[in-house]
């Protein structure tokens, strides 16, 4: 697993399509990952849901994000980058942010779907979908183990959904869900997942290149200080 | 450069005809002929060889393919071009044209389309994309199994390793 800072490793350098992954606010201990990809320009993009129905495809920022490749054939990558372009051209505006994946999907031609009204994603869910879409499982849903600061993290995101506007309903929906134990996937966890051969990976196997990406982000910012 | 010929040689004198029933892909109508016999179902196809169209070939023009051009009017577009289509940026329409097919459950034309498809004029990476792009409705789309087993025996002719290329979908 080859961590890429932009500085030593251009992000044109990626090959059709990679992860972004970074810590865009230094003051909160949060992660945040995206779709690197070459876009219909020839240009490196991010495609990240940025938060409650704001997709976003945007040039990534060298001094908050690295990269990493995806362990998939050339032909595949172009196919994953068209379908990038794809997914933004469809879902601009119509992904909601939810703490839950379990019952939501991108279809083969790109459309966000969900089986429950209020039902959504987080970043990193947003990745873990747009792979498994194509047929690339990445992660092991089903047996992904929930951890006990799951729910401190999760509260924290409803508080912030109340604050941000979000419904009444889809901010009860998202609490309804915290008892029946929603696992979380973390977008270090995410990025190691698709990033390594071999998949799809359960959390077991994940946690220690999961961290190697976090004290990347460390000693990146630590080297890269954004004043 | 004096062009090649190709002809199907034909016993019967023939007579011209209009294109209603038949035409080639990847060629304008001026740049070739059909001579036929009324008598027979044989042609007479007489056109230059270049490196562009050693892969065109005929196509019935069934009802139902009809029926899918008067609907899917890209689709003509997309069978002359399909062998070139490797890019984001040539890909991202005809993508966007099977998004709409499925996002209105159009099965039985995008089934239509899967039947029409030849997988030896595809590019590399349309012979994964279309399957991929498809694959979760391959029950309603009963010409998916057959364009996978054609596309997984185009891949070997193409010395690609089909099982590496279709992960996930087989």
């Amino acid at each position: 697993m080859q961590i890429n800072s932009a500085y030593d490793n251009p992000f044109t350098n990626v090959d059709s399509i990679g992860i972004a992954i970074g810590r865009p606010d230094f003051q909160r201990d949060q992660q945040h990952i995206g779709i690197l990809f070459i876009d219909q320009d020839q240009l490196p993009k991010c495609l990240h849901l940025a938060w409650h129905f704001d997709l976003r495809k945007d040039t990534p920022n060298p001094k908050k994000y690295l990269w990493l490749n995806v362990p998939i054939d050339p032909i595949n990558k172009i196919h994953l980058a068209t379908v990038c372009e794809l997914i933004f051209q469809s879902n601009i505006d119509r992904i909601p942010y939810g703490i839950s994946m379990e019952g939501t999907g991108f279809s083969e031609d790109g459309t966000f779907i969900t089986e429950h009204k209020f039902a959504g994603l987080t970043c990193a869910t947003f990745v873990i979908q747009v792979f498994h879409s194509q047929g690339y499982k990445i992660v092991d849903v089903e047996n992904w183990c929930e951890r006990d600061d799951d729910k401190v993290w999760q509260s924290s995101i409803l508080r912030c959904l109340e604050e941000g506007g979000a419904s009444a309903e889809h901010v009860e929906f998202q609490r309804q869900q915290i008892p029946k134990g929603a696992a979380r996937f973390r977008p270090e966890e995410v990025a190691a997942a698709a990033s390594l051969p071999g998949q799809p990976y359960g959390l077991e196997h994940i946690i220690e290149p999961a961290k190697q990406i976090l004290d990347a982000i460390s000693h990146f910012i630590s080297d890269h200080p954004r004043g | 450069m004096i062009p090649q010929y190709q002809a199907i040689q034909h016993p019967m004198v023939p007579a011209y005809c209009s294109l209603s029933a038949e035409s080639i892909e990847n060629r304008p109508k001026d740049t070739y002929t059909i001579l036929y016999s009324p008598n027979t179902s044989s042609v007479k196809i007489s056109m230059p060889i270049t490196q562009s169209n050693t892969t065109s070939s005929i196509r019935k023009n069934s009802a139902e393919y009809n029926h899918l051009l008067t609907n899917c009017p890209w689709v003509k577009d997309f069978l002359q071009t399909a062998h070139h289509l490797n890019e984001v940026k040539s890909l991202l329409p005809y993508y966007s044209e099977i998004n709409k097919l499925i996002a209105t459950k159009k099965f039985n034309l995008c089934n239509i389309f899967l039947r029409e498809v030849r997988p030896q004029e595809l590019s590399d990476v349309l012979l994964v994309g279309l399957l991929r792009l498809t694959f979760s409705w391959k029950n309603d789309l009963p010409n998916w199994s057959i364009l996978l087993e054609r596309t997984k025996q185009e891949l070997s002719n193409r010395k690609y390793d089909s099982n590496s290329l279709l992960r996930g979908l087989v």
